[in-house]
């Protein structure tokens, strides 16, 4: 059973069928997906910065992180199922798609990096909680993550120019 | 972590070299000055979001038949302007106002179509002077 | 008053027919314009959901806004900038689209609240009581305004 087999089912299944032919649903599910940027993206630049010394230096880091992390979380809920909709709305025309592919491969490295930051370098925060400027493994992390989410969303944009 | 970075820039990098079809920008996919009328019968509706695509078989002056595809807005905006999908049959002769695509393929971005019963649904910008356009210039 | 007679002239300009002309441009700058408004909307949720009090609530709200304030307003310049050429593509077209119209008259409210209510709002190190929480109310109503009616513009 090929991936392109299995695209063409789930792209012709009832709902994403619905979905793809839909006159508000559509541009609805589309629309909370990229306004959801702000909630998911948006937030954890700010965790970032702050990983990088350059905003909210006053402010503990476990707190920064503690405190918006879950929004990121949330947004990071709501992104992956509006984009699942709109993945099995065209799962055929995407299966071809580059950018769509590459958005894929940046999402499945934007999830190890955090993993990686909190297993390691984040266990010794209370050490360096205060500092305005954190280690230099968290500032590596935080461009990390910036540069990845950043890629993600211009990958995201170009699926709409190969067809 | 430096394989990923590098990675990473290569691909940014990557992506602004690489030949964009850049379908959301319609000037940089259609030309403006190329304003075409197409006629001929329907051989394949693509219903669907973001854009819906009409294929028609129009004779050329050769007499040739040659399959032209009609990229038009996506079903909300055009049920909004009057069409549904149950509107079109296959088979259906439709004319077709458009901008032909800049790469030379058989392809135009519609404006207005005209059904078989007269009906005709149109999607440009009043008074832009566009194929199909019937608003006086101000 | 007509504003016709200036997105005629808007649409006579240079930067209008190099956009229309150009093939990659427009997908650049709307990349652009995508990139600020993750960042605008980050700050404004940041700091509106502190003044709700709902996000770190035992940090100052004063020095958070202010230290903010600069991303804020570089993201600002940043949407001004990458929008002025996207509409300058397509001039015409937004004149006569109600989304689009709807977007500036929200953009301007936002814009006037920011700089009218909000800034003045947020001098206050532990804010309490109901003003700071209708400001926060009103400003993200009025930005998440912004957003919609922007996605709509392409929808009508």
């Amino acid at each position: 059973m090929s991936l392109l087999k299995i695209c063409q089912w789930i792209n012709d299944t009832g709902p994403a069928t619905a979905l793809r032919e839909s006159e508000i649903a559509f541009p609805i599910v589309e629309s909370i997906h990229v306004l959801a940027i702000t909630l998911m993206a948006g937030t954890v630049s700010i965790v970032d910065l702050r990983l990088l010394g350059i905003v909210l230096k006053k402010e503990p880091v476990s707190q920064v992180a503690g405190q918006v992390l879950p929004l990121t979380w949330t947004g990071f809920a709501v992104m992956a199922i509006s984009g699942a909709m709109l993945s099995a709305a065209e799962a055929v025309k995407l299966y071809t798609n580059p950018a769509y592919r590459i958005k894929l491969v940046l999402l499945v490295l934007a999830g190890l990096n955090p993993m990686i930051f909190h297993s390691t370098v984040y266990k010794s925060v209370s050490a360096w909680n205060d500092w305005p400027r954190p280690p230099v493994r968290a500032r590596v992390a935080a461009i990390c993550s910036l540069t990845l989410w950043t890629a993600i969303i211009v990958s995201g944009r170009a699926i709409a120019y190969y067809h | 972590m430096k394989l990923k970075i590098a990675a990473i820039a290569l691909f940014v990098t990557g992506l602004s070299v690489y030949p964009l079809s850049a379908h959301h920008s319609f000037a940089a996919e259609f030309d403006g000055s190329k304003a075409v009328r197409l006629v001929g019968k329907l051989t394949k509706v693509d219903w669907s979001n973001p854009h819906s695509y009409f294929y028609i078989d129009v004779k050329d002056d050769k007499g040739q038949i040659v399959n032209w595809g009609c990229e038009g807005a996506g079903p909300g905006a055009l049920s909004r302007r009057g069409l549904k999908k149950g509107d079109l049959k296959i088979g259906d002769t439709l004319v077709v106002d458009g901008y032909r695509a800049k790469d030379g393929s058989h392809l135009i971005d519609a404006r207005r179509v005209t059904l078989p019963d007269g009906r005709n649904i149109y999607g440009g910008t009043p008074g832009d002077g566009g194929p199909g356009d019937t608003t006086p210039q101000q | 008053m007509s504003l016709l007679p200036l997105f005629h002239w808007f649409n006579n300009t240079a930067l209008s027919a190099a956009m229309r002309d150009s093939t990659s441009a427009f997908a650049v700058i709307e990349m652009l314009h995508l990139l600020g408004l993750a960042m605008l909307g980050g700050v404004v949720l940041i700091v509106d959901l502190r003044l709700l009090g709902v996000i770190l609530p035992s940090r100052p709200a004063d020095r958070i806004a202010r230290d903010l304030a600069p991303f804020l307003k570089g993201s600002l310049v940043v949407m001004v900038l990458s929008g002025i050429p996207l509409v300058s593509g397509e001039v015409m077209k937004c004149y006569y689209n109600g989304a689009f119209r709807l977007k500036m008259l929200f953009f301007a409210l936002a814009l006037g609240f920011y700089f009218g209510v909000h800034r003045r709002i947020t001098r206050s190190a532990f804010v309490s009581g109901w003003a700071p929480r209708l400001v926060a109310g009103v400003s993200l109503a009025l930005w998440l305004s912004v957003g919609v009616a922007g996605r709509a513009i392409g929808f009508l």
